[in-house]
Order: C-alpha cells, then structure tokens, then sequence
C-alpha cells in the first residue's frame, strides 16, 4: 500500500512567564515544575526511545517564548533541582511508608525512579532543556515553531497593530536567539487569526500557522478541501486547519481516551490524601497543601471512590487507544482520498502539557502512536506543514475567518465581564509604547544617548508584552487564581506607566530600573522597543532587517 | 476542548490554595482483585511493539513496578543520551548538587501599583469579540464635560447619552452613509458595553453622543472601525490557487481550460489566468461576488487577441463562461466595474484599501468638513466636526435639519439602479439609502433589473423641500 495522506501531530507548550526572585517560594512558580516533571521530560524520553529504535517520527511542536525563557533561567532552574530533590526525598519516604502495602509501593517506586531519572536527564542536558528539544529539530523528528511574544490574543490586542506586529517580530527573534534558525511556522497563541494578520507573519519570513476548524470552513471562497488541505491566504502565508475528529477524540473528558477509567487519576494526590504532619515539609511552606504529582490511583469511575493505580493496565489502554486513534485515521484518510485530488493532511493540534500533565499516559500514547504509525502501516505517514507545503507548493487561495480555539470559537474567553476591564490599560500602554518608541527614535536607531534611556524604553516593552498575555484574562474568567491574574496585570501595566512617566519626566530611578529588569527578565538579549518603530529597518526580525541594510547600503 | 483542560487547571490550582488543614483522608481505596486477567484484552500491539517494548527503557520500567519490583533500571544505553539510575542514590537528600550562589538578591523595592482610573482623553474603543457581540469601552475626560456642560447649560441633565451603532459594511463612512444605524441608550455614568447583533460578518463604527432635548445630537466620540467574524459558509466558492516556493508567490490565478476551432478541429488548451490586485479586490467587493463577472469584465486582451477568431468557449473551475458573455458584456464593463457614484470600502487579508470614485451628487452634506485625527487607535479615521462653530456671535441659535430615507425591496439577485447608478441589496433584497434634505429637489429614478435580465421595473418620483423661510421675531 502507498502513502495516502499525512497526519500532522502538533504539540502546543506554553505557559505564561511566572518569575518570582523576590519569593524564595512562590506557588505558581510550580506550574512550570510540574510541567517539567510530568510532561517535558517524559515527553524527551518518548523522544529519546524513538530516535534509539530508530523509528523516523515528524512532530510538530510550538515552545512559546515565555516557556523557553523560564526553561533556560539560572533561578528558575536552580529552583527545579530543589523542587526535584523534595520530591526524591518523598518517594524514598513513600517506599518505606508503603513497604506492607503492595498496591501502593510498586507505585512509590515507579515515581521514586521516574524522579531520579528526571533529575538525571535535566543535569545531563545542563539544566537546559530547550537544547534537549533543540537536538530533536536538529536530527530532524522535531519542527519547532514559534508562538506570540508572550502569548497575546492577537484579535483583541490588534487595536494595535504594532502590538501584533512585535508579538510576532519578537518572537522570531527570541526563536533565532534560540535555536539559531528561523521558524517556518507559528501557532497563533489561543489560535487566534483575524483576516490580517497573516501579513504580519509573511513580514517575519513565516511560511504557515493553524486555525481552528471553523476559520477554514468559513473562510472566503469556500475552501474545497475543507480543512484537508491547507489555504494560502492572499499574502501567501498558508492556514492549516484543525481537524474535529481527532481533537475530540483526545480533548474531550468524556468521549475522548483521557477519561478512560484504567488511566490515572489526576485529582487525587498525596498531597492532599495523607497525614498532614507526615506530608508537611513536602507541601507549601506555608501549610496549605498542594500537588506533590505522586498519584496512586485511577479514575475507576466517575464517583469519588478510586482504587489503584495499575501501570501496567494503562499502558496496556495507552497501546489500544493510540491503535484506535491511528485505525480512525486510516479510515479518515482513505475516505478523503475519494474526494480530493491530492493527499490529504489531517492536523490534530493539543496543549502539550495534556500529555502527561493531565493525561498521564500521554507521552506513552504518542510514544505507540509514532510506533505503530511508522512501522505497522503505509497509508498514513507523519509529516509536519513544512513537508506537505514542500510536496504541494499550489493551494488555494482564500480569507480564513477570524476564530480561536477558545470556548466557542471566537473571543468570548478573553473578552467578558470579568476580563473586560483590563483592555483599555493595555490598549493605552500599547498606544504610548509607540509614542515612546517614535519620540525617543533616535536613541533606539543610533544609540545616542543616556544608556539608561534606551534600557527604561526596553523594559517599557517588556513590561507591555508581559501584560498582553492572554493567560491573566484566561485565568479570570476561569474564576480561580484570579487575585493572582490581577496582580500581574496591576504590576506590568502599573511598571510600564511609571516608566513611561519617569521617561517623559525624564527622571527614571535606577535602582528601581534595575530591579525589575532583574524580576522580568524575558527577552533580556533583545531591544525590545525598537519593535515598536514604523521603520521596518528596525522593527523586522535581525534576519530580515539585516538584508533590507545590505540593501539599502547599496542603493 | 484546551479551555477545558485549563479549567480543570485552574480549579485544581483552586484545590491547592484552599489552605486545608482537615484531619486528611486516609485514602479510601480497597483491594479489590479484579479477576482480570491481562491476556482478556486483546492486544492491539502489533509483534513490532511488542520488540518495541522489551528494547524501551521507559517501557520496561512500568512492567517492572507492576510486579512491585526493584527500582533497578536496566539501561539499554541510547545513544543520544542515557538515563541511569544514580548509584548512590539512597539517600537523595544529602546529595543535592551544589548549586551556584543564589543569582542575588532581590532588593525591596516600591513595586506596587493600582490603575488608573483615567487617562484623560476622550475616546471609545470598539471590538469584535464574536459574530453577534460588540463590546465597546470608553472614557470621557473631566475638560471635555465641563466643555458641554459650558455648551448646553442644565439641558445636559435631560440629554440623552447614547452609543448610536452604524452598520458600514462595505461602505467608506463619512459620518453620513452607513448602510444604518440605531442607538442605545448607556446613561451618563457607563464606561463599557456589550452589543448583541443579529447578523456576523458586519462592518460597524459607533459614535458615543449626547442628544439634547430639543433634539440635537452631539457626538462625543466615534470609535474605530471593526468587522465581525463570519459565522457561516461563505458563499462565494470560486476556486483561485496560487503557488508559493521559497517565499516567493506566483500571485493568486485561476485554472482555465479552452477549446477553439470547430467540430473535430477543435483543439484543446488549458491556461493559468493571473489576476490583478484591482481584480482580488473587486473579487472582494460586494458588487462583483463572483469571479466570473471579473473574467467576463476582463477584456482578455491578449488571450482573446490570440484565440478570439476560434474561441468556441472558455472553463473556468467551477465557472462557466461562454464567448457571448465575452462579447456581450464587454461594453458595459466600464460601468459594472467603476459606474456609479459608489464608494467602495474593499477587504481582502489585511490589506484595506478605500477605493474612492467620483461622486457627483452624494448624500454629503454640504458645509460639513471632514477632519482627520487619530482616535483610540493607530489607525486615523474621520470623524465629523463637531458643529460648534456655527454662526455663533449670539449665545441663542436655532438650526434645524431634514433627511430623507428611501427604502425598498427587490428579488435578492435583482440589480436596482438609481439614475443609472447601481444600488446595494442586502442579502434579503432590501435596501435603504439615507440623502440630506436641503431646499433641492431630490430626483429619485429607480429601476430594478432582474437577476436573469428578462424583467425591469422602474420606480420615478421626486422629492422637494419648500424654501426655509428665516425669520427673526422679537
């Protein structure tokens, strides 16, 4: 059998940049922990399996820049080993406590070397661990794509446009700074396209990003093969869209395999489950408790009552699922191939921290899924969009509708009456950005100057990117964590118009200056306002303003 | 759903801050031995996984902790990087790495803030937040009330504060020529506002106004424009294609396929046609909504210059285009495309260009100045004078304004002219158009052309305003 279409699987790693050098112990700061330990991590084991069998994967993968900034700081990482260590500390407890209870202690010594070897696969990277996914794309399983600078929903910030326009030029910079190439695509943070924005992509050299389903389907003209094949809007910049059926059956708590009852139950962690003075020095310091990730049982079904954990039914689950999900595809694809004139792509788009976070067979899942889709069948072969725009350089052409991917497809998460009110402070402090950026254009184009000047305008930019988030109104509106969301918004815009007060006064204090440099140190490498210039000399990626020098030089 | 999955996140973060210091729950799990045996489901593993498994460390290391076994780790050593257990590894807690001094430490800085309540400008800011929601905010800084309050007296108590909302789809907005409009009454205190629509895919402007008792409207200010996101298929299914290698597009073109000569001489052909920017944007445009009007408008020159002698007939994707069209419409192209005195406002991916033609006798009132200045956002866009300036040596002035609205309706397909210029159908074949009144005579010659041409009706009247007779009493 021949190759009859492609299966585009893409993983979305993001969290919101969340760094507290002022707290010696700061509870979100666990986000990123947890996501290490339970989903990057293992996630590069499935990697380092794969590539050890020799099984020739394609995977996309977006790292936003806030991640990869938290991943690479010395602080955050130091923090990790300390956080990993307590855990160690609790397993080799757990062993002990557990001794007469089979059930349980094959569980607390499944986590105890799951731990260790974490922390050995973290110390062997150099507590780096964007070089870890940076090797992946370098031998060629990984296509790594870049995200919005920090995340900002695109359709609301867009009352600025320069507001999108350095989201995007920001982020392919960082990404070069990174990984020393440039992105090929992007994931639109929230999967947020209003018709528009792809020529603030096409600007920064990037070849495609995703939609939801609906952009494709109600794009304008009609798209012929549906969300099969991707579209190239007007500017040349193609729009893959998600497939429905293959989200479903992973998304959905209730349909989809993360529900299955053999699967381990998130909600129920030591954490919470033992004797407080036991479990004491392993929760927040302050008392409260909290997530330590070892779990000991499975979801058994929906009532509260839960039994073990068994890992070696949930494995047996993960390899049935993953055969399911490949079977479904197979059969997806075979129907396809009726209606269109070419392979179709079938693009299946997830939060990464799904996988293994909340899903905690998730890596093995992905693990089987690449497995048995290169070594048991044909038909389907994995591809990421820059392999499929490679074989099908011809699309059609058409306006994808503005969507996200949010609770019903448009901008309702980010925009109702407990968010609202955070739009107008980043709408003006965008709109100043820019008026900072152009009043003070010489010193960002020649470095004329107070030094001190030109960082206070860098810092003003960082301060507005953090704001831009689309986490803090995310939060909000979920209703939990929201003083938390509030306070960050309150401390990024109230940072941004003291600076931007301090610069027209012209009196920035220093010592303070400093400070939060050192807090918000994301995008330190980089000049940050001179995104916001109208000068495309300075606002494009280095890779792309440096050939408009060369060009200008010339003429 | 991924907001699902944060929700879940976010309540679980909940579980977490809820400090909980309950006597804690012994883990109320049985042993309960399920008689199940592991072969009893079948194995979906092809023999390849299962070599997969015995070769995977990972793998091995779950089967291992089935039968509560060691913590020992056999390696199989990959060779990117190995994962081993830690040989002294018994007691992890005194084996933390040394870490570098800490980076340093933070100084206590005063680093807290509240909003501000204002920002002293007076601006409102309008967003799109789905097909059938608007949301609006905005602020009215202390000068610009005081200005009203010196302006209009106590009769600002009785005015009115309302968001009037045009509907200027398609359409390059003066002030005066939205499609049209209603209001919404916000009261004086509101800052924000949510607007359910019944229609997606909308262009819309709002004016924040006050209207006075004895009528006057007021414009406080007006917001920037948006489009709604489009809630349903388009209707459009025309199949344009365009190549794209290295960055570089081929531009977006249409497959055409030919056949010239007669009978059994007829030779075949198939040709990429490329269309212009001006045709994408007419494409675009809300008179031209399908291709085939744009390649019948196209003379073709070349192409028809080529094969005209023998051009039996023409295919396009999707589109059927036959020489008579060609020839028959070929005429009156100049007037499909550019007739009219129509403004058109045309979209396409972020380019937004204003095509501007010629109008002769708009529904502009005259006296009025179109002045540009930058609102809530980057992009300028016009808003009209306020008529502050209006003959006031006296403090007392009286000014009073007519309008005129035409409405009606027609078949969907139709094409309604009014004195020869072509008039926008809803999609329900409705259509209203909006003149000021001044003391003229308003010629109003319509006729309507149905969609396959065979019926025309035409609809002629005038209307005329009596001369304003001024007069000055006491």
């Amino acid at each position: 059998m021949s190759v009859k279409g492609y299966l585009c699987l893409m993983l979305h790693a993001h969290l919101p940049f969340v760094r507290h050098p002022e707290h010696e112990n700061f509870l979100e700061e666990h986000w990123l922990y947890e996501a290490i330990n339970e989903t990057y991590i293992p996630l590069l084991n499935v990697f380092n399996g794969l590539a050890h069998d020799e099984i020739d994967f394609r995977l996309t993968m977006s790292l936003t820049p806030p991640l990869i900034s938290m991943l690479r700081d010395p602080l955050l990482q130091d923090r990790y080993l300390k956080y990993i260590d307590k855990l160690i500390e609790l397993s080799e407890k757990e062993i002990i406590r557990t001794g007469h209870e089979p059930h349980y202690h094959g569980l607390a010594l499944m986590y105890n070397r799951r731990f260790r070897e974490a922390k050995e696969l973290f110390l062997h990277f150099d507590r780096d661990l964007v070089t870890a996914f940076k090797m992946y794309q370098d031998l060629g399983y990984l296509e790594i794509i870049t995200c919005g600078a920090t995340h900002g929903f695109f359709p609301i910030i867009n009352i600025n446009p320069s507001s999108v326009r350095s989201q995007v030029n920001i982020a392919v910079d960082h990404y070069y700074e990174t990984f020393g190439c440039t992105p090929r695509g992007i994931w639109l943070p929230e999967c947020g396209y209003y018709p528009g924005v792809d020529e603030f992509l096409k600007e920064a050299g990037i070849r495609y990003f995703f939609v939801d389903s609906h952009g494709i389907m109600n794009s304008d003209p009609r798209p012929r093969y549906s969300v099969f094949a991707p579209l190239f809007c007007p500017s040349g910049v193609a729009a893959f869209g998600r497939d429905i059926e293959s989200s479903k059956q992973v998304w959905s708590s209730k349909e989809g395999y993360p529900g299955d009852p053999d699967y381990r139950e998130y909600y129920r962690d030591i954490g919470f489950e033992l004797d407080y003075e036991y479990i004491r020095p392993y929760i927040h310091p302050e008392g409260f408790r909290i997530n330590t990730g070892m779990k000991y049982w499975r979801i058994t079904g929906p009532t509260d009552y839960k039994e073990a954990y068994r890992p070696d039914w949930a494995q047996e689950k993960a390899a049935l699922h993953s055969g399911n999900f490949l079977f479904n595809r197979q059969k997806q694809i075979e129907h396809l191939g009726h209606h269109m004139d070419r392979r179709p792509i079938v693009v299946a788009p997830y939060d990464a921290e799904l996988f293994g976070h909340w899903w905690f067979e998730g890596p093995m899942f992905i693990d089987y899924l690449m497995r048995k889709t290169v070594c048991d069948q044909t038909e389907v072969q994995l591809a990421t969009p820059s392999d499929y725009l490679a074989q099908y350089p011809t699309n059609q052409v058409a306006v994808p509708s503005q969507s996200s991917w949010g609770h019903k497809g448009y901008g309702e998460y980010w925009l109702d009456g407990s968010n609202d009110w955070i739009y107008r402070h980043i709408h003006k402090a965008g709109h100043r950005m820019v008026e900072l950026a152009n009043r003070h254009a010489d010193v960002l184009k020649n470095g004329l100057g107070n030094p001190v000047l030109a960082r206070s305008l860098h810092q003003a930019a960082r301060e507005l990117l953090l704001a831009e988030a689309s986490d803090w109104p995310f939060i909000m509106k979920s209703g939990t964590m929201v003083p938390y969301a509030e306070k960050k918004i309150k401390k990024h815009i109230g940072r941004f118009n003291r600076l931007y007060n301090d610069i027209l006064s012209q009196k920035v204090d220093e010592a303070w200056l400093e400070e939060i440099e050192y807090r918000d140190n994301i995008f330190a490498n980089l000049e940050c306002a001179k995104y916001y210039l109208q000068d495309p000399k300075f606002y494009k990626p280095f890779h792309l303003a440096s050939s408009l020098n060369e060009i200008s030089a010339r003429t | 759903m991924p907001a699902k999955a944060r929700e879940k996140q976010a309540g679980e973060i909940k579980a977490r801050t809820a400090a909980d210091v309950k006597v804690p729950r012994k883990p109320a799990v049985k042993k309960i031995l399920k008689s199940r045996a592991a072969g009893t489901v079948k194995k979906n593993v092809k023999k390849k996984t299962g070599e997969i498994v015995r070769k995977h460390t990972a793998k091995k290391a779950v089967l291992a902790s089935k039968t509560g076994g060691s913590s020992e780790v056999k390696n199989s050593g990959a060779p990117i990087f190995s994962v081993k257990t830690p040989e002294t590894a018994t007691h992890p807690a005194v084996m933390l790495t040394p870490h570098p001094a800490p980076l340093r430490v933070a100084a206590l800085v005063e680093d807290d803030y509240e909003l501000p309540r204002q920002y002293g400008e007076t601006s409102i800011t309008l967003l799109a937040r789905d097909p059938r929601w608007l949301h609006l905010y905005w602020e009215i800084c202390p000068r610009v009330w005081q200005q009203m309050r010196d302006r209009f007296g106590q009769a600002l108590d009785r005015a009115r504060f309302i968001l009037r909302v045009y509907d200027v789809t398609y359409v390059d907005f003066n002030g005066f020529n939205a499609n049209h409009s209603f209001d919404i009454e916000v009261g004086p205190f509101a800052v924000n506002w949510y607007i359910n629509l019944w229609s997606d895919n909308a262009s819309y402007c709002v004016d924040l106004a006050a209207i006075l008792p004895d009528g006057y409207y007021h414009l406080i200010a007006r917001s920037n424009c948006v489009v709604t996101p489009r809630a349903s298929t388009s209707h459009r299914d025309d199949l344009i294609w365009m190549e794209v290698k290295n960055h570089e597009n081929s531009g977006p073109y249409v497959n055409l396929n030919f056949r010239r000569g007669r009978g059994g001489a007829a030779g075949f052909g198939k040709k990429r046609l490329f269309l212009t920017d001006d045709e994408i944007r007419q494409y675009y445009e809300k008179y031209f909504y399908l291709l085939r009007q744009i390649l019948i408008g196209r003379s073709m020159d070349d192409f028809y210059e080529q094969y005209g002698q023998h051009l039996r007939d023409l295919q396009v994707e999707n589109i059927d285009i036959t020489l008579d069209d060609v020839l028959d419409e070929e005429d009156e192209k100049d007037e499909r495309f550019f007739g009219g005195g129509v403004t058109r406002r045309v979209k396409i991916g972020a380019s937004e260009t204003i095509t501007r033609v010629t109008r002769e006798k708009g529904a502009r009132q005259k006296g009025r100045r179109l002045e540009e200045f930058g609102g809530a956002s980057e992009a300028n866009f016009s808003r009209p004078e306020q008529p502050q300036e209006q003959q006031q040596q006296r403090k007392f002035f009286f000014e009073i304004g007519t309008e005129l609205i035409v409405y009606g309706r027609t078949e969907p397909d139709a094409r309604v002219t009014l004195g020869g210029k072509p008039v926008a159908l809803r999609s329900d074949g409705t259509f209203s158009l909006r003149f000021a009144l001044g003391d003229e005579t308003i010629p109003l010659d319509f006729l309507a052309e149905s969609g396959n041409q065979i019926d025309k009706r035409r609809i002629s009247t005038s209307v005329e305003r009596n001369p304003t007779d001024y007069q000055s009493e006491g």
